[in-house]
This record gives structure tokens, sequence and C-alpha cells, in this order.
């Protein structure tokens, strides 16, 4: 049995070890290959762009070597996918070559776009990229006071991200002791400050003992560069004088030209994560067109599920597992406090108050993270 | 007298003064714990886990566990111990040149009885480590 991985992220790696772990034996035997491709030879842990952003991480801090991330029994090819054969249960790579499988794992994340809003890319600074955080940090370690405006694109990676990078800010400002001049202004573009209602009736009054300012049903559309101001769609504007942006997301453009999904999201099945109308493909994380939360931890519930299908599928011929739509985000507040909102499709998030001990897990998983992607956490 | 149901155990504020100084102990070190000493910590643990794992998962360990189990392998690992420790291995070991070399020399080592035991068992290693000839060893 050939088993094919198409991504090399978050995701792809965590489910390549899950079932390289279950069929450990068969890989042994040659009763089953496991192949992953991936754009890069290089593994990033994303969330810990967001400590970079604020001077607690450098990026030496979260890249790893992918091939060392990988279980032995996987082949390792840096090669992106350029062509889907579905019909065929084949794909090609941008190296000419072609892999046929009998299981295949789509796992190609997303990643942002800035070309929806005019002027966002060039007036912004954003946790969102490698350069985009380092030079956030250096803004914001310049940064002497002013307006600072956060704006929010639709959909984005890490729904708690908007919340999270607000409490930093406000947390960073105030350890230099310059809070008292810094205005932060908090955008968001639906009714209330956050769309998981819990999380929202939460912050209202963390950001209002922060003396945050925010506006809800803001939706950027377009970035005044000259004049630093943002306007919405709904016709209100924002000063600024440093705009920190969640930019918008999509799918990879491989999904979109193979016409696997429109946007780059791959229609799937919310509780098999099949791809529908094909049975031996899944689709894990962000590559999904599935509304629940874009995140790290989504990849690894879901990985769960995954993997033990796909052994249980070649052992026994049947899924056992359905995902229940579980999410797992930790929240970074001020005072060096953090706390967590779980939730799945059935059940929101209770969000309890920040504590120091949610903080240091939070810190710690940002190592563990390395356990995680090897399939063992 | 007191019903059955009433808790009424005398130690009772005394654990809740043991519980409040072990908060009372939790929270301290929590404040003395900064963001570097918790990544230290944790990506100590991290690591440790991933070599743990490798190391468990590893078949061919595991069999050599097994053999190092063995008494007689186990007295064999002793006397390997205690001839490293010995001022002549060290100093074999330490030694930049070999006092004598050329065939001359390589026939009075040969000579040497503990160098024959020596490549014997070396030999039957090898041999060992042959699958074609594991299963008559």
């Amino acid at each position: 049995m050939k088993i094919l991985f198409v991504g090399g992220g978050m995701g792809g790696t965590i489910v390549a070890n899950n079932v390289a772990r279950r069929l450990a034996r068969e890989v042994r035997e040659g009763k089953v290959e496991i192949t992953m491709l991936s754009a890069t030879d290089q593994h990033w842990y994303q969330p810990g762009l967001l400590y970079v952003a604020f001077g607690k991480m450098a990026l030496s801090d979260i890249v790893r070597e992918q091939s060392n991330l990988l279980e032995p029994g996987i082949k390792f090819f840096v090669d992106p996918v350029e062509e889907f054969e579905l019909a065929q249960n084949k794909v090609r790579t941008k190296g000419g070559v072609v892999h046929d499988y009998d299981m295949l794992v789509i796992a190609t994340g997303c990643e942002a776009v800035y070309d929806e809003v005019p002027g966002l890319e060039e007036a912004s600074e954003t946790p969102y990229t490698r350069e985009g955080a380092t030079r956030m940090f250096k803004r914001l370690r310049d940064f002497e006071g002013g307006k600072v405006a956060i704006v929010v694109g639709v959909p984005h990676k890490c729904p708690i991200a908007p919340i999270e990078i607000t409490f930093m800010l406000h947390e960073f400002f105030e350890k230099r002791g310059i809070r008292d001049k810094v205005e932060l202004k908090y955008t968001y573009p639906i009714a209330r400050i956050h769309n998981i209602e819990n999380i929202a009736n939460w912050a209202v009054p963390e950001f209002e003992r922060m003396e945050v300012d925010y506006e809800t049903f803001f939706n950027m559309k377009e970035v005044d560069v000259e004049n630093r101001i943002v306007h919405s769609e709904e016709g209100t504007e924002k000063e600024f004088d440093l705009l920190v942006t969640v930019p918008p997301h999509r799918g990879m453009k491989v999904i979109e030209e193979n016409n696997l999904g429109e946007g780059g999201w791959i229609p799937t099945d919310r509780y098999s994560l099949q791809m529908e109308g094909q049975d031996n493909v899944y689709v894990l994380g962000d590559t999904s067109n599935l509304p629940i939360s874009k995140t790290g931890s989504t990849a690894h519930f879901q990985s769960e599920v995954i993997g033990e299908n796909i052994a249980s599928i070649f052992r026994t011929g049947l899924a056992t597992r359905e995902y229940d739509g579980k999410v797992y985000c930790f929240i970074e507040a001020d005072k060096d406090r953090a706390t967590n909102a779980c939730f799945n499709y059935i059940d929101p998030p209770e969000i309890r108050a920040p504590t120091k001990s949610m903080h240091m897990l939070k810190m710690s998983y940002n190592q563990w993270y390395w356990s995680s992607a090897r399939g063992l956490l | 007298m007191t019903s059955p149901e009433t808790p009424t155990s005398s130690g009772q504020p005394q654990d809740l003064a043991k519980l409040i100084e072990l908060a009372a102990a939790i929270s301290a070190a929590q404040d003395a714990m900064t963001d570097d000493i918790v990544t230290r910590l944790a990506s100590a643990m991290g690591e440790g886990m991933i070599l743990m794992d490798r190391l468990t998962r590893n078949q061919g360990l595991m069999s050599l566990l097994q053999a190092l189990n063995q008494p007689a392998v186990q007295d064999n690992l002793e006397r390997l111990a205690e001839a490293l420790r010995s001022g002549s291995v060290i100093e074999t070991v330490g030694a930049r040149t070999p006092k004598t070399g050329g065939y001359g020399g390589l026939l009075r080592m040969a000579r040497d009885p503990d160098v024959q035991d020596a490549i014997y068992m070396l030999a039957r290693v090898v041999k060992g480590m042959n699958p074609d000839d594991a299963s008559k060893n």
C-alpha cells in the first residue's frame, strides 16, 4: 500500500509520523510505503512567530530540518506537487516526478494574502510571516507612542491571534513604560470582538481594564498609506501611526489551480475528513473548507483521526474514528498570564481567568512542539 | 455526640494548613520561574522525551539491552570496565605512537595469548553478525 502525504507543515508532519508509528512493522516489512512531498526542507513552528514579533524568541528557535522530524520509514522529497490526477491516483511534482498512491493526504495549508486590501502590505506590520515578525519587532522596539490600530482580515490562521496580539501589545508597551502614550484601537469584522461568543464575552472586560478601544463591524477595504488611515467596507475609518494586521488567508494556489477547491479550500467531510467524492483522499488542517479554527491543534487532533483510520483501513478495511471538531488554543494575556480555550463542534469554550501556570504551560509547549511534530505528544 | 455523616476529623485544620503551605510553596516556585527558566526546562524535557521515544522504539537497541541483561554479559562488561580503568590500557590508548612497529612488532604481539583471545572473540562477534552464520553459533 502506498500512502502519500502532500505538504510538510505542522499537519502533514504530525499525520505522516502518526501513520508511520502505527504501521511501523508493515513499513519495515515493505508492505506499506510512506512518502512525503514538501516545498521546503525546513519546518517552522509557526505560532512561534508571534513571540518573534515581540522579541521573546529568535527565528532560529522555531525552525528545524524537516528530515530530522520524520520517522525513519518515511521517504521525504523536497519537490512540491504541481498537478493532482485524482482519477488516476497520481500526482506530478514540480521536478516532473510522478508519484502514484493508494491513499493520499493533502495538507498544503494556507497563506496570508494582501491583494484584497490595497495598501495593506505596504502600511502594516504582521507576525504572520518570518520577515513580517522580524520587522514588527523592530517597529515595536522603536515606537515612541501614538495610535496603534489592529485590523483583522478573514479567514485567518489562529482565531485567537487578534485578541492575543492586542494583549501582547498592551503588555509590551507597559513594560517599555510608554503605555500611557499609546492608544490601542482594536477592530473586528463581525458584530462582536471575536467570532466565538464566549471568548468575546471574556475579552470585553479585559479590553476595558487595559483601556483598549474597540470597534466591531470593521471590514478592511483599503489603506491610505500616505495619510495613515484604514477605511472599512462599512464606511468608517481608523487613523494610525502603527498598523498591525492579521491578514486574510487563502488556501494554496496549487489547490485552486487543480480545481480541488474554491479559494484553495478543499471540500471536506467534517467527520471523516475525506475529500468530498474521494474516499481515498484525506484533507487536513488549514487545507480543508471546514468552518472551524485554522490552528495547529486542529491539525493535530485531526491527524489522530486520519492516522488511526488509515492504519485501520489497511488492516481491516474499515475506518474507525470520526473527528469531533476538537480545537485547543492557548491565549496569552498580560502580566505573564495566559488562559486556554478548548471546544468542539458541540461544546463552546469556557474561558477561565488567566494564570501564570497556564502561561508557563504555553511557554513549555513552545518547546514541546517538536515532540508533537514527531507524533509523540 | 456527632452524627456519622458529620466530618469531624481533628486533623482537618492541620490538613488545611498543609494545603496552604503547599500552595505557598508552589506560588513561590512560580514567582521564581522566569520565561527563560521555563523554556530551558521544557526544552530539556522535550528533548529527553524524544530521546526516550527513539531509544524505546529502536528494536536493535532493545535486543542489545536484553543481551546486556544476561549475567554472563554483565560479568564481561564489568571486566571490560575494569580493564578500561587499569593503568596499562589507559597508557596504551593514550600513547600517540606504538613503542615498536613493523612486522616484527606485529608478530611479537600476535604471540601473546591475550591478543589471540581478543582476535578470536572479535572474529566470533563478526561471524555472529552475519545473518547466514548467526544460526550456527
